[in-house]
């Protein structure tokens, strides 16, 4: 269940990732290079830029956010992870003393 | 201010600009992380769409000679193609709010009222926030479990995975009515032990823990089955004990132990739907907490109650079974069924870890005291003893835990350690109690359990050294009575009237003077009785005895 738990969080992290290099290569994160003052220039273009802007910051924040959350999720499958293969090991060995008993029973019968 | 354009570069700058929002239409997610990030889309599509392409176009309109060619101003004359965001905005929705909604829908509106919720205290579902919200509540419940099976949907999965980034998630669920198996599981993701520390994890169980559990007040059955899960964890060895959902629970710093101990004391409960092996595995469980290295600091005294009545309640599955330095069985030890309750050190460290709490170890000594009808049923006071043993050992290596409650609040302290040591062994008090102890120490403890761990002051102080002759007037009476009507040579009626009116008003919470007033009475039916002997020299010495701490003033 671990593994298939840290499989669900490491998708979600990788797509978290590609969904944040979508989102910083789309074509309206460069559009201020078609919109300065060779273009138009005047107070309706001063405020469509202002608002070109700050949508465009808010847009990089949220970019950083998801690498942040990416991250989170790497660890958390790591973690995930870590503890399944643990349980596998105790797992493995409680199978492995009880073959031991086992043969050891037998040996003596 | 000067203004001015260029028409081919303004061409250029609209078309890029149609451009960059057919390819902000070809961005989505569904995932709930990325919802802020959803939101800086839209709100980046918004802007190119409807501030930079209309003042674009428009410049282009209201420009005779604008425009590099004719064909850029009729292009502009034609109806826009609307974005996903305008046509979610042009949406007519039906009256039933979210009853035609898609998953993803349901899950964004759940998403976005998470993130302005009030962080108070404790999130409050009666908050204006939260109005409307139970249409909202009521269909996520509707769509988290199948409708014939209760098995959760990948729906039902998707929240319970993400419970961490869902802080409306609890209040839902402390709102509307939801499948108890899916609330427990929840619950568990909550304490799951690969996601403690980051700050969603600790938002919701600060904030959304408390109202899983109380919504699973009325299904200890959903409970349980995390436990036996535990208890399973625990036999295979796949788990650290301290990596268990009840360990976590019990470990938590921010869960209201108050409803965490309402919830133990349902689940443990005989008398209740989980099945008694259940509960005595369960029971295990404690013990194996208690005796866990990192759990050094007892139960706190909502759980310790919980664990007193049980093992109250459980005590005749003891019967016969406690014996000195031998592993505790539930039942025969014979049958290959028995459940082990623990080794003998182990459950000896697990009461100790009850009675460091006051409202343990008076229900504890109630135990004691009510033992002895047990012994009496049956007529073998072997397990009397044993069990006073196993009481005085724990209270023996707990001293220091008790010493340290104590300096807190030596002068209550006092009260419940004698009457404990009193009722182990056996003593004069313990004895006169008998039938009595249970119900008083659940009376005792409704009316003063939480006085006794608050600080000392003069008044609580008083209290409680009042209500501990009130406690031996009691048990006291009843004692006597019980052996006159055992005799069957006087007539106890009235004497047994005024027990029952004083009972009735120690239960009505009427001030001790009023209880012990009518005490009074009862004490002159018992010297009418002839027990004037009994109440001059027994039940004085009893009091007396119950303060060896003279030199403590303020008692």
């Amino acid at each position: 269940m671990s593994h298939a738990l840290a499989a669900h969080y490491r998708g979600r992290a990788a797509h978290l990732r590609s969904l944040a290099h979508q989102m910083q290569h789309t074509p309206s994160m460069t559009l201020q290079t078609h919109a300065t003052v060779d273009t138009w220039h005047g107070p309706r273009a001063h405020e469509c830029n202002e608002r070109l802007a700050a949508a465009q910051r808010a847009m990089h924040l949220a970019i950083d956010d998801l690498g942040d959350r990416a991250w989170r999720f790497d660890r958390h499958a790591d973690d995930l992870e870590a503890a399944a293969i643990r349980a596998d090991r105790a797992a493995e060995a409680a199978a492995e003393r009880e073959r031991q008993e086992a043969e050891a029973a037998d040996d003596r019968t | 201010m000067q203004h001015g354009y260029e028409p081919l570069r303004l061409h250029e700058l609209t078309q890029r600009s149609r451009g960059a929002v057919a390819a902000l239409d070809g961005i989505g997610s569904t995932d709930p992380a990325a919802a802020d990030a959803m939101a800086a889309l839209a709100r980046l599509e918004a802007v190119v769409a409807n501030d930079m392409i209309s003042a674009t176009a428009a410049v282009g309109l209201t420009d005779p000679l604008g425009g590099p060619t004719g064909r850029f101003q009729v292009e502009q004359l034609r109806p826009q193609p609307r974005s996903a965001y305008e046509r979610w905005m042009d949406e007519e929705f039906p009256s039933s709010p979210f009853g035609a909604t898609t998953d993803e829908e349901l899950l964004a509106e759940l998403i976005s009222l998470g993130d302005d919720a009030p962080f108070e205290a404790r999130f409050d579902p009666d908050h204006p926030h939260w109005d409307g919200f139970g249409e909202l509540a009521d269909e996520l419940a509707r769509r988290s479990v199948e409708a014939d099976s209760d098995a959760i949907t990948a729906f039902g999965q998707l929240l319970i995975d993400n419970v961490w980034m869902l802080p409306a998630l609890p209040v839902a669920i402390a709102i509307a009515d939801f499948d108890p198996g899916f609330s427990a599981e929840a619950l568990a993701m909550v304490f799951h032990p690969a996601a403690a520390n980051s700050a969603e994890v600790h938002r919701t169980e600060a904030f959304g823990a408390d109202l899983i559990l109380a919504s699973l007040l009325e299904h200890p059955d959903a409970v349980a089955a995390l436990l036996e899960r535990d208890v399973a964890a625990s036999e295979s060895g796949a788990v650290r004990l301290d990596d268990t959902f009840l360990f976590r629970l019990l470990d938590s710093d921010v869960v209201d132990q108050q409803i965490l101990g309402e919830v133990i004391g349902s689940v443990l409960d005989p008398a209740g739907p989980v099945a008694l092996a259940v509960i005595e595995r369960s029971l295990t469980l404690f013990v194996q907490a208690a005796n866990d290295h990192s759990f050094e600091r007892g139960f706190s005294e909502p759980v310790s109650l919980a664990l007193a009545s049980a093992l109250v309640d459980l005590f005749p599955q003891l019967k016969g079974q406690i014996r000195l330095n031998q592993p505790i069985y539930f039942d025969e030890i014979l049958d290959d069924e028995a459940i082990l309750l623990g080794e003998y050190d182990d459950v000896r460290d697990f009461i100790g870890a009850i009675i460091v709490n006051p409202s343990g170890m008076v229900l504890l000594f109630a135990v004691g005291a009510g033992s002895h009808d047990i012994v009496l049923d049956d007529s073998t006071a072997r397990d009397v003893q044993a069990f006073a043993e196993l009481l005085r050992e724990a209270f023996g290596e707990n001293l220091d835990e008790i010493a340290i409650a104590s300096s807190r609040n030596r002068s209550q302290w006092n009260i419940f350690i004698t009457a404990l040591s009193t009722a182990v062994g056996a003593g004069a008090i313990g004895k006169a109690l008998g039938p009595v102890g249970v119900r008083f120490a659940e009376a005792a403890i409704e009316r003063f359990g939480t006085v006794v761990t608050q600080t000392s002051d003069a008044s609580s102080g008083q209290d409680v050294g009042f209500l501990a002759q009130i406690m031996i007037l009691f048990g006291s009476y009843e004692g006597f009575l019980d052996q006159h009507d055992r005799r069957g040579i006087v007539d106890t009626a009235r004497a047994r009237d005024k027990l029952a009116e004083a009972w009735e008003q120690f239960e009505a919470g009427d001030p001790l003077g009023v209880v012990a007033e009518t005490l009074g009475d009862v004490a002159e039916e018992i010297e009418s009785l002839g027990g004037s002997g009994f109440i001059d020299h027994d039940v004085a010495r009893a009091i007396e005895d119950i303060d060896p701490f003279r030199a403590d003033s303020d008692l």
